[in-house]
């Protein structure tokens, strides 16, 4: 096997020491970190998708493998930001105004970070003017929304048409959370739903026509 | 049992069942998601007056109950007024009958005779059943208990979505609360004259409930408190006059109101802490109501700490894909006996479903049999993809469903240890559990503890203690100081929010796995 073979398996089962070991010893090997990132770190990324979709992992094993990645990427960001390269593609996230619940959006936020979109987190309780001005700042081609509460859903609806109405560059609109289905989405007129955090990866990329 | 509803032209036939006499359990309350309010419309004549299936009512059903007449009683509508029969099937739920006992103080007693009211009512509203107790203080003794599913079914099965259906439909608060009256009414009349008794007897009607419930009884709109800030109406204790809230009851007669900490922590839990004791304790002590809503008080005499969880619609059926209530042909327990696996339902009657006690022992046994990891994994053999109690019926268990287990059981766990974080003690230091609920009561807790429900340092410390809303409503009206303790145990809670709490994520997801081997064998010791 490949070191950089090792360090997705150590990434996608959630071995965070071994995840920084071999992140060094392969730039110390001579990959780049461009490559690093793309050739095991994303496919790592896209496994444990692709397993918690199928519902063979859950929650925990996301949450672990997201903090290998991590481990990894804070030896990389410096190499990365020398070489000046940045991730191709930019989200911004949050759960809606009233609502405070983030675990869904943080899975779907690692997920994300883990197919390298540069995610920008907002938060919980975000109001539309504070999405708004985010995407003006940071002109991201993907917003995702989140809402947990069936009481909290018309926020969605309400942020999706400040969004629309407002200024800010175009922008895709993602939403999901509980009680949100497709004809929800389809409803307010948001431009992608996923049912859970694995699914939100494919429906991103296919947002961004990355694949 | 087949009824006849009449509907206007463009109503559902769930609006049509909320205006009628009749009751049906909608636990999304309508909002098409949930696919459990399954009715059944006879005659291909009455099906004229409803328009057919739209392609998302179809998705949730089989090919076979569409073609036998089965609906979604929250997506079906009429296109005509007019009546049609329907079988709304038996949902009467299983609910522990409890002995209780009541001992009135002496004053609470001279109080009575010389007042010529020598009866009160102790009440616990539940969002999903309630209890209604008939006392002679007098006498002090307990007359009758009377426990019925909560009328307000239809209009969903947890908190949230009742208050959703308040703030989607201007005229639900007002039949809400009717609904509620009506039934606790019914309750205290039948029970009068069960015993011979009069309505000018009573003194007064002690209420518990969740801060919701008691809103919907009162008619004060609850709508502050499903989202930011969670503004309620009212916490406090109330003393009003019953008469003027559509109960059939003599103006003398009072409606006492237990006080609340808060919008998720409310009267039936400051109630229970009154009747657990667990404000006088010397140990720490856990109050545990695994409802609709899993709440919680960790704490003793010097100080109470308290949080909710949503965690309830996965032990009562709304979001596992056989799952239900306590009804009948509910399983309610399984597990391994001398000639393999075992299981038994509720009422001994035919297998329909899994309720919650039967949820955690069945996935217990398939954790201890190795059919599923510490993760959650479902690994059984042949490859196959649900777990059936009997291999000749469609009721199982898939993955999806130990997903759902797992977020509500992860909820729970971790609710107890951001507690004891807050309380700044190990978990171990817990010196007694006190499970309260219908389901504390029905549950295994060898089986909660197998599933990492309760953390392995509470073993041999639990304890079913029942409706502990009701018993501390009972002592508000047989103890003088009953209501200014249960006020005092209001206001020294404190309550601890989850959703800001910067570890609970962590500690969430570590509590959604189940016990490892090692684990197990010494939970069996």
């Amino acid at each position: 096997m490949t070191t950089l073979q090792e360090l997705a398996m150590a990434v996608s089962s959630g071995n965070r020491k071994a995840a920084k070991a071999l992140t060094i010893q392969a730039l110390d090997e001579g990959v780049s970190p461009g490559d690093l990132v793309d050739l095991s770190l994303v496919p790592a990324m896209a496994a444990v998708g692709e397993r918690f979709k199928n519902n063979e992992i859950f929650v925990p094993e996301m949450l672990i493998a997201a903090r290998a990645m991590k481990e990894s990427m804070t030896v990389l960001e410096p190499r990365l930001l020398a070489a000046g390269i940045t991730p191709k593609y930019t989200a911004v996230i949050g759960t809606v105004e009233g609502d405070l619940h983030d675990i869904g959006k943080n899975l779907v936020s690692v997920m994300w970070k883990g197919a390298n979109v540069q995610v920008i987190d907002l938060g919980t309780n975000v109001s539309s003017a504070k999405f708004v001005e985010a995407i003006r700042e940071h002109k991201p081609q993907v917003v995702g929304l989140s809402a947990l509460l069936t009481t909290t859903m018309p926020a969605l609806g309400e942020t999706v048409r400040v969004i629309r109405a407002s200024d800010a560059p175009p922008v895709k609109i993602m939403i999901g959370g509980a009680p949100i289905n497709q004809h929800y989405a389809d409803e307010i007129g948001a431009d992608g739903y996923a049912p859970d955090a694995g699914t939100a990866v494919d429906k991103i990329l296919t947002l961004l026509g990355a694949i | 049992m087949i009824s006849q509803l009449y509907g206007l032209a463009g109503q559902t036939l769930l609006e049509a069942i909320r205006r009628s006499s009749h009751e049906l359990r909608a636990p999304c309350a309508g909002r098409g998601t949930c696919g459990k309010c399954r009715v059944l419309v006879h005659a291909a004549s009455d099906s004229a007056f409803l328009e057919s299936p739209s392609s998302i009512e179809l998705e949730q059903l089989t090919s076979g109950e569409a073609s036998r007449g089965v609906r979604l009683a929250c997506l079906a509508r009429f296109q005509a007024t007019g009546e049609v029969a329907v079988e709304l099937g038996d949902d009467g739920i299983a609910i522990p009958i409890e002995q209780l006992s009541v001992s009135v103080d002496l004053a609470v007693q001279y109080a009575a005779i010389e007042s010529g009211h020598p009866l009160s009512i102790a009440i616990d509203i539940g969002t999903t059943t309630l209890a209604v107790c008939l006392v002679d203080i007098r006498a002090n003794a307990v007359l009758s208990v009377r426990t019925e599913a909560n009328a307000q079914k239809s209009w969903g099965s947890d908190v949230v979505s009742r208050i959703q259906s308040v703030r989607d439909d201007a005229g639900a608060l007002a039949a809400m609360q009717r609904t509620i009256v009506h039934q606790l009414d019914r309750l205290i009349h039948e029970q009068l004259k069960l015993h011979g008794r009069r309505a000018d007897e009573l003194s007064q009607v002690a209420v518990a409930g969740n801060t919701t419930m008691l809103h919907l009884l009162v008619g004060a709109d609850p709508s502050g408190m499903a989202c930011l800030p969670f503004r309620p109406v009212f916490l406090e204790s109330r003393c009003l006059q019953i008469c003027e809230y559509g109960f059939k009851l003599p103006s003398a007669c009072q409606l006492v109101l237990l006080p609340a900490v808060s919008s998720f922590i409310g009267a039936d839990i400051s109630a229970g802490v009154l009747a657990t004791g667990l404000h006088r304790s010397e140990g720490m002590e856990l109050l545990l109501d695994i409802g609709t809503n899993g709440e919680m008080v960790l704490g003793n005499a010097q100080a109470m700490f308290a949080t909710a969880t949503a965690a309830g619609p996965a032990f009562e059926g709304a979001q596992i894909t056989h799952g239900c209530p306590g009804i009948a042909g509910a399983l309610d327990h399984a597990g391994s006996g001398a000639e393999g696996f075992w299981y038994t339902t509720i009422k001994d009657a035919p297998l329909r479903g899994i309720c919650g006690s039967g949820l955690l022992d069945l996935i217990a046994w398939l954790r201890r049999r190795g059919l599923m990891n510490e993760t959650g994994y479902l690994d059984l053999p042949d490859g196959e993809k649900v777990f059936r109690p009997d291999p000749d019926l469609p009721i199982g268990l898939d993955q999806r469903d130990i997903r759902q287990l797992q977020l509500a059981k992860g909820a729970i766990a971790a609710g107890i240890t951001v507690l004891c974080k807050h309380a700044g003690i190990a978990m171990g230091d817990i010196t007694r559990v006190h499970l309260a609920g219908g389901f504390g009561y029905f549950m295994r807790p060898d089986s909660a503890l197998d599933i990492g429900l309760l953390p392995p340092d509470l073993h041999g410390k639990v304890r079913a203690v029942g409706n502990t809303a009701l018993k501390g409503a009972l002592l508000t009206i047989a103890c003088a100081e009953g209501i200014s303790q249960c006020t005092a145990i209001a206001a020294a809670i404190e309550t601890v929010d989850l959703a800001t709490d910067q570890a609970f994520q962590d500690v969430f997801a570590d509590c959604m796995l189940f016990p490892a081997d090692e684990e197990l064998a010494l939970l069996s010791n």
